[in-house]
């Protein structure tokens, strides 16, 4: 996927508040329908990143294009391409969810009946039909939530680019928009996302920069930040029967880095477990033990930050 | 212009749902310019009741009545009517059916034509201007007399007889009924004061159209802190055309603000704004100036509470001192040139002006000097807010 032509372009940002360093060098791509998050702690410059790509904020220095295009403050063009939902709720509370979305459509040069077929699309997918003559103050603060990412995706945007969008929303809200989310990257749309949840970095990024600081630690898939940790999978079963057994043949496996068994349960350290699942369970069965349950773990990204940073993520 | 103008559209939707914003823009000017007109009587509507008690019934007094005091019937200045004796006089007044009593007490001819002090009585009720404009009047009454006993004697001195009783009598009747040789005269720009209704309709259209104007720039902070600012300026729309909705949101507010002020003055409260034209100019050139200092002001704060309260201050600061609370006829000389400092006392000027009869022209002086201040203020402010938009 990287290998596409990069519809994001970031390279060498730089971001200066008086004697604070807020964003030190950071150079990032995402390709057209690749899901990218920046994953840190709060204050680590994930904001003020997403504030210079989208053209809100004079960078200090380096360089942003959108499908090829320059960004800057007064770069409209390439500004029409992007749509911004920022962390915190950036809606009239006075006017009701259509003529929100109205407004932030004709701002995005959309008119007409293009504009009011397209409003009511993004009420539907919002689930806010029913609401749409309300006025918004009237809304419960998921559907506010709701109608907030609405508008980012008003215009169709070939990046679309989220800011902590979960912060402060109840689990079935969050379930819904990482859902949307998903569904919009798999529809082709490139999406930046920051977050400082571990679980939200894992769910949704294709790849994932692990901020910092100003910095990005490292880059990549989740396998291959894990990776840079040195960490693998671990296998743990429940099972009866002849479990030593089972135990040293499972060890004698190429892909078994380590295996310990006793009182019924048997341990495993591999590399990409899921992928050897089949072979484990018909190694185990095949010596005499009879396998009740399995489960994976996988190392996460909570690890990797401590490794990178020497601090946890939620510091 | 076309995202501008939707930004615009977008803002004045949220004020006509602004209850305060209509209150501060249209009805507290209004019902102010209602309850000023009210207090403070105009000029141009003064009328005063005396009634005058003439003991002596002397040709001196006989003179007083048919001259000063009958010149200010015929002039619909006052109502003279008489009375029989001080005490009936002294009940009118107490009852408050005339607002002073003149009393001319018994030898008040004779004493002047003896060349001795007379004296006059003046009994005054509480509408203290009544009282001084009739002081005034005998004063004026009094010097005249002086000038008189000056010429008898010098008369009676140049003939060298002893003063006869009738021809001292003659002569003073005589120098009395001489025509002042000098009579002042006051043309149109002398007189160019407007109606109290229209002087106060147009202070306070002047004063609120600050409070009208704010609206629409100190948005901007609002918006800021709302986070709507940012997600307008990452719409293909750069900070200029964000400005430019604001300023236009101001702008109309300040027009529509005072616009309703003339109209229902003039239509309420029977105020007299003069040539359409050029009253509509100085509407627009005093609304544009007061946007641009509400942009000044929004361009040093950094809230809109700042911004509100700031404004506030510099729209009484120089309404004091550009005589929306008084005419500035009326103010030291001092007060009255530092007034000039101000855009309320250009406008009020213009108003004015216009009350003498006068058309767009006669208010060019006002339009350039409003204009001015809205262009130099703006244009500083329009620079910092620029750094309130992008930071």
């Amino acid at each position: 996927m990287a290998e596409m032509a990069p519809l994001l372009e970031c390279r060498d940002l730089h971001k200066r508040y008086g004697d604070r360093t807020a964003v030190d060098g950071i150079s990032f791509e995402i390709a057209p329908g690749e899901t990218y998050g920046l994953l840190g702690p709060n204050g680590a410059g994930k904001t003020t990143t997403i504030s210079m790509i989208c053209g809100l904020l004079r960078r200090d220095g380096g360089e942003v294009f959108v499908d090829g295009r320059p960004v800057d403050i007064g770069a409209t063009d390439a500004k029409a391409s992007i749509g911004y939902v920022p962390q915190d709720l950036a809606i009239y509370p006075d006017l009701t969810a259509r003529e929100n979305l109205v407004f932030f459509g004709r701002l995005q040069r959309m008119g007409g009946r293009d504009l009011a077929t397209r409003v009511d699309e993004i009420l539907a997918l919002t689930d806010l039909t029913d609401r749409a003559k309300d006025r918004v103050d009237s809304f419960s603060g998921g559907m506010k939530r709701r109608l907030n990412i609405g508008i980012g995706l008003l215009h169709k945007p070939a990046l679309l680019v989220l800011d902590e969008p979960t912060v402060g929303v109840d689990p079935q809200s969050r379930n819904a928009i990482l859902s949307n989310v998903a569904d919009l990257s798999r529809e082709g749309m490139a999406v930046l996302y920051t977050t400082h949840y571990m679980e939200e970095a894992e769910r949704l990024c294709d790849r994932i920069a692990i901020i910092d600081e100003g910095r990005i630690k490292a880059e990549g898939t989740r396998r291959e930040l894990v990776a840079l940790v040195g960490q693998r999978d671990r296998v743990e079963m429940v099972a009866s029967g002849a479990v030593a057994a089972a135990t040293t043949a499972l060890g004698a496996l190429d892909f078994v880095e380590e295996a310990t068994g006793g009182d019924g349960r048997i341990e495993l350290v591999v590399d990409q477990a899921r992928n050897h699942l089949p072979s484990i369970l018909e190694t185990a069965a095949g010596n005499g033990a009879l396998v009740k349950s399995v489960e994976v773990v996988e190392p996460d990204l909570e690890a990797v930050f401590l490794h990178l940073t020497g601090k946890a993520l939620r510091d | 212009m076309r995202a501008a103008i939707v930004i615009a559209a977008k803002d004045l939707r949220q004020k006509i749902g602004d209850r305060s914003a209509l209150f501060l823009a249209i009805l507290a000017p209004l019902g102010l310019a209602f309850l000023f007109s009210l207090m403070i009587p105009s000029q141009d509507s003064f009328h005063a009741a005396y009634v005058v008690v003439d003991l002596d019934r002397g040709p001196i007094a006989q003179g007083l009545r048919s001259g000063p005091l009958q010149g200010l019937a015929d002039a619909d200045v006052a109502t003279i009517t008489s009375a029989d004796s001080e005490a009936a006089a002294r009940a009118e007044v107490d009852a408050g059916d005339v607002d002073a009593a003149i009393v001319i007490p018994v030898g008040f001819s004779d004493a002047i034509q003896a060349g001795q002090p007379a004296r006059l009585l003046i009994i005054g009720g509480p509408a203290t201007l009544s009282v001084e404009v009739a002081r005034s009047v005998l004063a004026r009454f009094g010097s005249d007399v002086t000038a008189v006993q000056v010429g008898v004697r010098a008369a009676l001195g140049a003939t060298g007889s002893a003063p006869e009783p009738s021809l001292t009598a003659r002569l003073a009747r005589d120098a009395l009924a001489i025509p002042a040789p000098i009579v002042v005269s006051a043309d149109a720009t002398a007189q160019r004061q407007a109606s109290s209704t229209t002087y106060y309709g147009a202070s306070m259209a002047v004063l609120f159209v600050f409070f009208a104007a704010q609206f629409g720039v100190v948005g901007l902070l609002a918006e800021r802190r709302n986070g709507t600012l940012a997600r307008m300026l990452a719409s293909p729309i750069g900070p200029g055309t964000i400005l430019l909705g604001k300023v236009l949101v101001s702008l109309v507010l300040a027009i529509v603000s005072m616009t309703v002020l003339v109209a229902a003055t003039t239509i309420l409260l029977g105020a007299s704004w003069g040539d359409p034209l050029a009253v509509a100019g100085l509407v627009v050139a005093m609304a544009i100036a007061a946007t641009g200092v509400a942009t000044l002001v929004v361009g040093f704060a950094r809230t809109e509470e700042q911004a509100g309260g700031a404004i506030a201050i510099v729209a009484l600061t120089l309404a004091v001192l550009g005589g929306s609370f008084f005419p500035l006829s009326q103010a030291p000389e001092g007060l009255a040139a530092l007034s000039l400092l101000t855009p309320h006392a250009w406008f009020i000027r213009g108003i004015n002006d216009l009350a003498a009869g006068g058309g767009i022209s006669t208010v060019t002086g006002s339009l350039v000097v409003l204009l001015a201040v809205g262009g130099i203020t703006g244009g500083i402010g329009l620079a910092r807010a620029r750094r309130v938009v992008t930071p």
